[in-house]
C-alpha cells in the first residue's frame, strides 16, 4: 500500500434527494473527503445490484447506494423496492466475503447536506482502516 | 403404498392417457444405464408405457423439460403433456405457471406422495458397493447389493433436498397415485450450512467462495436446469448487458454467481437441481438458502420456496426493516 493511497468510493445517488443533498453540501462549502465518485441515477431503485459488484470489480474500495427516505420517493415507491432489494444484497455481499464497511445504503434527503458529508467522512475513515479492496477485483 | 405398486398404477394410468389421446406425451423416469439409476424419458406411444420406472432413484426434478415441449414451442395442438410429479416438481411447475411460461392446461400432472429419493453419490461413498435396487420403509432404506442386503437410515442416504423437503405432495395434480395417508413433511430445512458459513470471518468466507468459484466452468448447467431461471432472453448471454462479463477470471465468477443467486432470490423452489448438475460441485444451494432464509427473516415470508402470485422482491411492505443495519439482525 503506497502512503498516498486514498479510498475510492463509488456512490449511486438518486437525482431527487441524495444528488441534491450532495449539491447542498457543496454550495454550503462543507468539508468532506474527495474520495467519493458520484453517479447520478433517476432513483435508488434504478441501481441494479450487479452495478455494485461491477464497481468493486473495476476498482472501487467502497460503494454507497443512497436515495430518498422511505415515503419521500419521487416515484412514490421506488425506494421501498430498493429497501427490500439492498437488505438482501448487503447480506449476500457479506456472505460472499465482502467487509460490511465497504458497502452502505443510506437515505439522504435534498436538505441533508451535512448528513451526506458525514456519511462520506465515515465511509472514508472506515475504508482507510481496511486498506485497498482486492476482493472481487478484476485482474488485468 | 409402496413405490412398486405406484409404478404399476403409473404404467396403467399412462397407457390409458396415451391410448385415449388425453395427453400427447408423457415425461417420467425410465431405466438408466446403471443398475440403480433412473433417467428422464419422454413417451409418446402407449406401448412404451412399460418403460416407465418409479423407484427411489427418481430424484431429478424434471418439471423444466415441459418448457421445451409446450404446444407453442413444438407447434402442436393444445393437448397437454403428461408429467410425473413429486413435491419438488409440483413447486417447479407452479413456478413456471406463476412466471407465465406455462398454462395450467399445458400439463397433465400425475402426482405422488414422495417420501424422499436416494442420493446415489451418498450411497456410493457410504457403501462403496454396486447397488442394484432400493426400497424405502419408514425412516430406513433397504438396499440390494452384490454382497447382500444393506440398510441405511434416510438421514444417511437421501438427497439433501429431500432431507429439507416440507412439500412432498405436488399440488394441483390431475391424478394422484397411491393412497398414502401420511403426507407430512419428509424433512426440514434448517439452514445449518448457511449458519456455519456465517460464523466465519469475512476473509474466511471470501477464501471459501474463491475455492468454490475458481472451479466454475461457466457451463450454465445450473441456469439451464433451474425452473426459476426461465427467462427467454437471459441477461448472462445478452451482449447488451455490458456489466455482466463473460470472462472466466475470478472476479467474473463472483459476478456470475452473485447474479445467478440474486436473480432467483425469492423465486428458487429449493429443488437443488443446480447443485446436482454442477460438474465441479459448487455448493450453489448455500447461496440460494442464504437468500431464502433472509427473505423469511426480513420480510416475514414463511415459505420462501413456495411460488405465489407476487414475489417477495416484486412487492414491499411499508414497515419493512432496513436489513443492512446490524440492530435488525434477526431479532
Amino acid at each position: 500500500m503506497s502512503h498516498d493511497w486514498q479510498p475510492r468510493i463509488v456512490a449511486f445517488a438518486c437525482r431527487w434527494c441524495t444528488y441534491a443533498g450532495a449539491d447542498l453540501a457543496g454550495t454550503r462549502r462543507m468539508d468532506y473527503p474527495a474520495s467519493i465518485r458520484l453517479i447520478r441515477v433517476p432513483c435508488s431503485g434504478r441501481v441494479n445490484p450487479s452495478f455494485v459488484v461491477r464497481a468493486f470489480q473495476r476498482g472501487a474500495d467502497g460503494v454507497l447506494v443512497a436515495g430518498c427516505h422511505p415515503g419521500d420517493c419521487h416515484y412514490i415507491e421506488g425506494n421501498l423496492f430498493t429497501r427490500r432489494r439492498y437488505s438482501l444484497v448487503k447480506r449476500l455481499l457479506e456472505y460472499l466475503g465482502m467487509e460490511p464497511e465497504r458497502f452502505r445504503v443510506e437515505w439522504i434527503s435534498a436538505a441533508e447536506g451535512a448528513r451526506f458529508a458525514q456519511v462520506v467522512k465515515e465511509m472514508t475513515e472506515d475504508i482507510s482502516q481496511l486498506g485497498p479492496n482486492a476482493k472481487m477485483r478484476e485482474q488485468l | 403404498m409402496s413405490l412398486k405398486n405406484m409404478e404399476n398404477q403409473l404404467i396403467a394410468e399412462v397407457k390409458e392417457l396415451l391410448e385415449s389421446g388425453k395427453v400427447r406425451g408423457f415425461v417420467g423416469f425410465g431405466r438408466g444405464y446403471g443398475m440403480a439409476e433412473s433417467v428422464p424419458v419422454f413417451i409418446t406411444d402407449a406401448l412404451d408405457a412399460e418403460k416407465l420406472v418409479l423407484d427411489p432413484f427418481c430424484g431429478m426434478t424434471i418439471a423444466k423439460y415441459v418448457l421445451e415441449r409446450t404446444p407453442q414451442a413444438v407447434g402442436q395442438t393444445r393437448r397437454p403433456l403428461g408429467i410425473l410429479a413429486k413435491g419438488c416438481d409440483g413447486l417447479a411447475l407452479a413456478r413456471l405457471m406463476r412466471d407465465r411460461r406455462l398454462q395450467p392446461d399445458d400439463v397433465y400432472v400425475v402426482g405422488f406422495n414422495c417420501r424422499g429419493m436416494v442420493d446415489a453419490k451418498k450411497v456410493r461413498a457410504r457403501l462403496g458397493l454396486k447397488v442394484s435396487g432400493a426400497r424405502l420403509e419408514g425412516d430406513q432404506v433397504h438396499f440390494e447389493t452384490a454382497e447382500g442386503p444393506v440398510t441405511l437410515s434416510k438421514d444417511e442416504c437421501l438427497l439433501d433436498k429431500c432431507l429439507a423437503c416440507e412439500n412432498p405432495l405436488p399440488e394441483d395434480c390431475q391424478v394422484l397415485l397411491g393412497d398414502d395417508q401420511d403426507t407430512g413433511p419428509v424433512g426440514h430445512r434448517d439452514y445449518a450450512g448457511v449458519a456455519n458459513l456465517e460464523a466465519l470471518s469475512p476473509d474466511e468466507r471470501y477464501r471459501f467462495w474463491t475455492r468454490q468459484f475458481e472451479r466454475c466452468l461457466r457451463c450454465f448447467a445450473c441456469r439451464n436446469v433451474c425452473s426459476a431461471c426461465n427467462c427467454i432472453t437471459c441477461s448472462l448471454e445478452d451482449r447488451e448487458v455490458e456489466w455482466l462479463g463473460k470472462d472466466t477470471q475470478l472476479s467474473e465468477q463472483f459476478m456470475f454467481h452473485f447474479t445467478r443467486a440474486y436473480h432467483v432470490a425469492g423465486r428458487c423452489v429449493g429443488c437443488g437441481e443446480c447443485e446436482r448438475v454442477c460438474p465441479v460441485e459448487i455448493p450453489l444451494m448455500l447461496l440460494n438458502e442464504k437468500l431464502m432464509r433472509d427473505i423469511r427473516d426480513l420480510f416475514g415470508v414463511c415459505d420462501p420456496h413456495v411460488p405465489r402470485e407476487t414475489e417477495p422482491l416484486g412487492e414491499f411492505n411499508p414497515e419493512d426493516p432496513e436489513g443492512w443495519r446490524e440492530e435488525d439482525e434477526r431479532a
